[in-house]
């Protein structure tokens, strides 16, 4: 009973979790936007302390149920271990995969150090935070998410309603380009997918009870935590079955001792004993029933898969494929689109300029903020509309969102990104208080504008401007050139977004005339 | 590039304008029909009158205007324009018999016809059953002088077989600016001396039909705010699309709304002209007629225009050009009596302007001499979808409307579908280039720039 409900509250977590990330609408983050806020790691960073003290008084309460019910990527190690267990032989089933194992305890308490290690460093605006999310489960999974999933959910949902709409029907709005799919992070989280998969595969719950600090710190808690899966010695006949039915592998069956700072409870062994031995019970009723013991007879199931190996290859294969499809899809979209001639001047993609200051959005307040507090899980990536956010590939802020403009801007109608950040990297901002603080600077670099390379007033970037920061000014030479308004410019990129320069002419330049230099301290104008 | 500014900021003015002049029109339509006479509805009673308050005329609040006459070519399929006295009797005939009385014409009318024609339909009737508006229309120059002014009204009187004009106008003033109003009538004296007429019973109401310079406009009635004259009426061109939308239409108009509050605030009566704008407002966009026909089942857009120009209180008539008995049959049964908008029909048809204007699709035919723009927008590409969209009511200009949401969608998505983003309306820097390779004659920057302002506030969700 406890298993099953544990079942479809795990199920319906992950899925409302995962299309957190990929609904850009906001739908479903009206209901579900406060899931990644219970995060662990999350919640901790943005001091959300509801969500810390309930999360830890639970686990004193119930063990790490977290593990099993509101972490994402726990709950997708589930989901690995349930199709080893359907793929496995009858034979080797029913016995149970797993076996007990001891507590890695150095590796365990190492990762745990270097992950706060790496916080602190974060904190101390020596390494940015996502470094330290690098451990973080929620981040891991949500890498995978935004990499993965985002970019194939569009792709699909493109696909129908591009069917739709051939058939008169529009389903969808206009859709946000998908700009997000970085290489290098794409890597990253595909390596880390894979690692947690195969370790899912092989050992149940090891990443959780050996990598991952969550885990690690919430043993600590859990080991002394009221409720708790409990032996009955007087009625366990000592057949083992729990013990090969633990993913976490922490039950010593010949001991009759239950790990509990590795437990993820999990209910599978309450249903995996025959004679009703385990019970999930308070840990005061449970020493007084260990008095009476007594052995008795077995039934059992399963074992370990022999395929396991081979499957897991065969998941990283398709990982890997999936990610040169997306990739080979991608080439596709870019080549059509320099293909189109017939009467259409050729455009070049635009690129944003190098060595500019970094523009990060409105809710970071500061560059200092946002680097130490957001662990890359690329929610506000995958929720901005616009296709302005992408991870920074720079060492500096590496795999933290940065705003580029060349496929849209920061409209200042939208606080996406804001609203849906977990770590308090990106904190809520009022739709007027957005629409009025400047993250950077609109620059002019004059020798790339239309007007001077071609003698030509264009203007498109002070027509543009939703602050109308812009001006057109005629110099002494006669050439008509933007001027800026820097005191009331906030940043938006709808200059560099709409400015022709870069995109079409004879200059070499791949960039905008003007550009926006980012702001490392926001300010309200 | 500084134009453009101006025109998104004039815009904005207009915006909020339009919200004050709402406000202003609501507040007219409630006090509506406090002058009219008669009751009952619509084409089942009498013509609504209403009262001029400086003479006590009765005036029927459907006047007859004599622009637009048939000719003998209507009639036997030539193009001879001479008019048709004969069908013009007819007409008069049946619209004295409606209750219609204001006849308004102009020496200029009809190549100088009009005069005669509605003279001669006229003399046919007992004079004081109808009032006869005629105008000083010394346009050209060549017709500055006292002396040709004067011959001018003499001759109007003439062609009217009558000794007397009920109701005289300096023709369009604000054509030509303040340098045309001191040639044609002040510098001349012929201000003066239709003043002077007046004075001797020869002209019982003066006033001025105004079109164009606001300058002037605003110059005649602070002559009569320094007690210099006195305005008996004023005749200004009033629908629901120039009550707030002027600009739009043409660039040299000012809105309805500022018109008519400076003229009904110092009591001065209104006539219309253009109730329908040259005929526009007769035939709506299909959206529109849908949501006319919902509000009010079996009226058509031109009763819906009408009932609007009619309803201010202080508008004294509506005219509207009858060279057809259908057209006349309809406008009786419009206004005998008329049934002045309620204050959500005025709402309505706000919305309906704003819907029309933004409706306009741009007549291009996709021939692509315009092509490529060195600037790599896809110009009959954006155009192609504009107008598909227009078409199929998919524009919305409403978002309070039920369809708003699946109307914005299917723009806005199929606006990335079929045009790239980087060759939509947005990448249009002005520079011309297209302009003179467009057989259409369509501006086609101008195009792209409205098209382009549509798109963003429908991405805002402002429409």
């Amino acid at each position: 009973m406890l298993r099953y409900l544990r079942i479809v509250v795990s199920i319906a977590v992950l899925a409302s979790i995962l299309f957190v990330f990929l609904d850009y609408t906001g739908a479903v983050s009206a209901f579900a936007g406060w899931l990644p806020r219970w995060q662990v790691v999350p919640a901790f960073l943005a001091l959300n302390l509801i969500a810390i003290v309930v999360l830890l008084l639970g686990t004193l309460l119930f063990g790490r149920l977290y593990c099993s019910v509101l972490c994402p990527l726990g709950i997708s190690q589930d989901f690995v271990i349930w199709l080893r267990r359907i793929t496995a032989p009858k034979r080797k089933r029913r016995p149970g995969l797993f076996r007990f194992a001891t507590e890695k305890k150095v590796l365990r308490y190492s990762f745990l150090a270097i992950f706060l290690l790496l916080l602190a460093a974060g904190f101390a605006a020596l390494l940015p935070s996502s470094f330290a999310g690098l451990l973080d489960p929620y981040s891991i999974f949500g890498r995978a998410a935004g990499q993965f999933g985002v970019p194939l959910w569009r792709m699909g949902l493109g696909a129908v309603a591009d069917s739709a709409a051939e058939h008169g029907t529009y389903i969808l709005d206009a859709q946000p380009a998908v700009s997000a799919f970085i290489y290098p992070v794409a890597a990253i989280a595909a390596i880390q997918l894979i690692i947690v998969a195969v370790m899912a595969w092989r050992s149940g719950r090891g990443y959780c009870n050996t990598v991952c600090p969550v885990g690690t710190f919430l043993g600590f808690l859990s080991r002394f935590s009221l409720l708790r899966p409990v032996i009955d010695t007087s009625r366990c006949n000592g057949c083992g079955s729990c013990g090969r039915h633990c993913k976490a592998k922490c039950i010593n069956t010949k001991a009759h001792e239950i790990d509990y700072s590795r437990c993820v409870v999990c209910f599978d062994c309450l249903n995996s004993c025959t004679q009703g031995a385990i019970r999930y019970t308070s840990r005061r009723k449970a020493k007084t029933a260990e008095e009476s013991t007594a052995p008795a007879a077995t039934s059992a199931t399963t074992a370990v898969s022999p395929s396991a190996v081979t499957t897991a290859t065969d998941t990283s294969r398709r990982a890997f494929l999936a990610g040169l499809a997306i990739a080979g899809s991608s080439a596709v979209v870019m080549a059509a689109d320099k293909s189109v001639d017939g009467g259409l001047a050729p455009l070049k993609k635009k690129q944003r300029h190098s060595g500019v200051a970094p523009t990060i959005p409105a809710g970071a307040v500061s560059l200092r903020n946002l680097r130490s507090h957001c662990t890359a899980c690329q929610l506000c990536i995958s929720a901005c509309p616009n296709g302005v956010l992408r991870p920074s590939l720079n060492a500096d802020g590496f795999m933290q969102p940065v705003m580029h403009f060349t496929e849209g801007f920061c409209r200042p109608e939208c606080t996406a990104c804001a609203d849906v950040c977990p770590t308090g990297a990106l904190k809520p901002i009022a739709l007027d208080v957005k629409a009025v603080t400047k993250i950077g600077t609109a620059t002019v670099n004059f020798d790339k504008c239309i007007s001077a390379a071609y003698g030509q007033t264009c203007g498109n970037c002070a027509t543009h401007c939703p602050v109308h920061a812009i001006h057109m000014k005629r110099d002494a030479e006669g050439r008509v050139r933007p001027l800026v308004n820097a005191e009331i410019c906030i940043g938006c990129g709808s200059c560099e977004y709409h400015c022709p320069s870069g995109t079409v002419g004879q200059l070499s330049s791949r960039e905008a005339a003007i550009y926006v230099e980012g702001l490392d301290q926001h300010r309200i104008i | 590039m500084k134009e453009t500014n101006t025109d998104t900021s004039r815009r904005r003015f207009l915006r909020n304008a339009g919200i004050l002049a709402l406000g202003a029109t609501l507040g007219g339509c409630v006090a509506g029909s406090g002058n009219d006479e008669s009751s009952s509805a619509a084409g089942t009673g009498a013509m609504t009158l209403r009262t001029n308050p400086n003479t006590g005329d009765k005036v029927s609040l459907l006047g007859f205007g004599c622009m637009r006459f048939p000719t003998l070519g209507m009639a036997n399929g030539s193009d001879d324009d001479t008019l048709d006295q004969e069908a013009i009797n007819r007409l008069v005939d049946m619209a004295l018999e409606g209750g219609v009385n204001y006849f308004d014409t102009s020496p200029a009318y009809c190549k100088g016809q009009s005069e005669a024609a509605i003279g001669n339909a006229l003399a046919r009737h007992p004079r004081d059953s109808y009032f006869i508006a005629t105008k000083l229309s010394n346009f050209s120059p060549a017709q500055w002088s006292h002396e040709a002014g004067v011959e001018m009204f003499q001759n109007s009187l003439k062609n009217l077989h009558t000794d007397y004009i009920d109701y005289l106008l300096l023709h369009a003033i604000g054509m030509g600016g303040m340098d045309a109003l001191h040639g044609r009538y002040l510098d001349n004296g012929m201000l003066d001396y239709l003043v002077e007429q007046r004075k001797n019973g020869t002209i019982h109401n003066l006033g001025f039909s105004y079109h164009g310079d606001i300058e002037v406009f605003d110059y005649l009635l602070a002559m009569m705010d320094r007690g210099e004259i006195h305005w008996d009426f004023v005749q200004i061109q009033l629908n629901y699309l120039d009550w707030l939308h002027a600009k739009e239409i043409n660039e040299s108009n000012t809105d309805a709304s500022y018109l008519y509050g400076e003229l009904h605030r110092r009591g001065i009566p209104v006539v219309i002209m253009e109730p329908l704008l040259g005929g526009r407002l007769a035939s709506v966009p299909e959206p529109v007629l849908d949501k006319m026909d919902d509000l009010r089942p079996g009226d058509n857009p031109a009763r819906w225009a009408f009932r609007y120009a009619g309803t201010p209180e202080g508008v004294l008539t509506v005219l509207s050009g009858m060279a057809y008995t259908d057209h006349l049959r309809e406008n009786l049964a419009t206004f005998s009596p008329l049934q002045p908008c309620d204050e959500a029909e005025d709402a309505f048809l706000m919305r309906c302007a704003r819907e029309i204007l933004l409706n306009d699709t741009v007549p291009c035919t996709d021939c692509k001499y315009c092509m490529p723009c060195p600037y790599g927008v896809n110009i009959p590409g954006v155009f192609a979808h504009y107008n598909k969209c227009v078409n199929e009511g998919n524009a919305p200009r409403d978002n309070e409307d039920p369809r708003y949401a699946a109307e914005r969608r299917a723009f806005l998505f199929g606006y990335d579908r079929t045009v790239p983003r980087l060759r939509q309306a947005d990448r249009c820097v002005s520079c011309g280039t297209c302009v003179s390779h467009c057989p259409q004659g369509i501006n086609i920057p101008a195009q792209l720039h409205r098209i382009d302002r549509y798109a963003e506030s429908l991405r805002q969700g402002k429409v």
